[in-house]
């Protein structure tokens, strides 16, 4: 298969074309890991929409039937429902940490057990998630303790 | 928690909490009191009481998610309720019969529930270890 790079100019959307013959096992082994490598997510901040790559998502969360993603340093609104993005972020390092949040692992400082029986997530930011005890069988799980 | 998964707890809660009672009052009885047998009232008292006792625990049931001191709060509440519900039942049994026992009970339940608490902690505690050191491995994968 012939590899083709052209490098566009910026007013120009990124894309990956595959020209193939059929869509074998082998071009879906590729589409999926480029959706894999790659995966992005909008999201509003007023009426501007924002790619944003899942890497950089620290979390998501459900508050008054919106869902918000939170970023290093700012906030995103998407309109994807909690559910839909709890199955999206399966598949890479997030978990279900409570009713209304998702946790990004790879963002996670620390946990330490709280007081009232929960357990807390410090974040790389200095944030700081609650962990719903129902759910700490997810992350050790999602960690292969 | 979904509200069937909390309903299984609660009946579950009901059954382990009425098994322990009249299994601690067997024994007891065999004791001091080999004599005295159970009637049906006694298990019908300790029955509702098993029953509050269980039902308690919607005090921590939280379909929504809430803030720290909130669940705090609740914890200080769920405890008093429960000296309440325990203090009531041996009234009834006739275990207390007096300030200073019913204070003893009093001071005993306060302490068998911090113990529990400690316990819990200590157990997460060392579940919190665990999860750091798998997390600083998972991390050091994902920068390499």
């Amino acid at each position: 298969m012939k590899v083709s790079i052209v490098e566009i100019s910026r007013d120009e959307d990124e894309e990956i074309l595959i020209r193939c013959y059929e869509v074998n096992e082998e071009v879906q082994e590729i589409v999926n890991k480029l959706k894999m490598d790659n995966p992005v997510m909008l999201g509003y901040l007023g009426e501007h929409v924002h790619r944003i790559k899942l890497s950089e998502i620290y979390y998501f969360e459900a508050v008054d039937g919106k869902v918000f993603i939170y970023c290093k340093d700012r906030v995103f609104e998407v309109k994807q429902r909690l559910y839909e993005l709890e199955e999206l972020s399966n598949r890479m390092n997030f978990f279900r940490a409570s009713k209304s949040t998702i946790l990004n692992i790879a963002k996670i400082s620390y946990v330490h057990p709280s007081l009232s029986g929960r357990f807390e997530a410090v974040l790389d930011n200095g944030e700081r998630v609650v962990i719903s005890r129902q759910y700490v069988p997810n992350l050790k799980n999602k960690l292969g303790l | 928690m979904a509200l069937s998964n909390f309903i299984k707890k609660l009946v579950r809660d009901f059954l382990v909490i009425f098994g322990a009672i009249i299994i601690t009052i067997t024994v007891l009885r065999q004791m001091y009191a080999p004599g005295i047998g159970f009637d049906l009232k006694s298990i019908y008292i300790i029955m509702a009481f098993a029953l509050a006792g269980a039902l308690i625990g919607l005090i921590m049931y939280t379909p929504q998610g809430i803030s720290e001191r909130s669940m705090r709060i609740r914890i200080a509440v769920h405890f008093c309720a429960l000296e309440t519900i325990l203090i009531t039942l041996a009234s009834i049994m006739g275990i207390v019969d007096s300030l200073q026992s019913l204070v003893i009970l009093a001071l005993e339940i306060a302490f068998i529930y911090v113990v529990v608490h400690i316990l819990s902690w200590e157990n997460d505690k060392q579940t919190a270890k665990s999860i750091n050191e798998k997390l600083e491995s998972f991390k050091k994968n994902l920068s390499e």
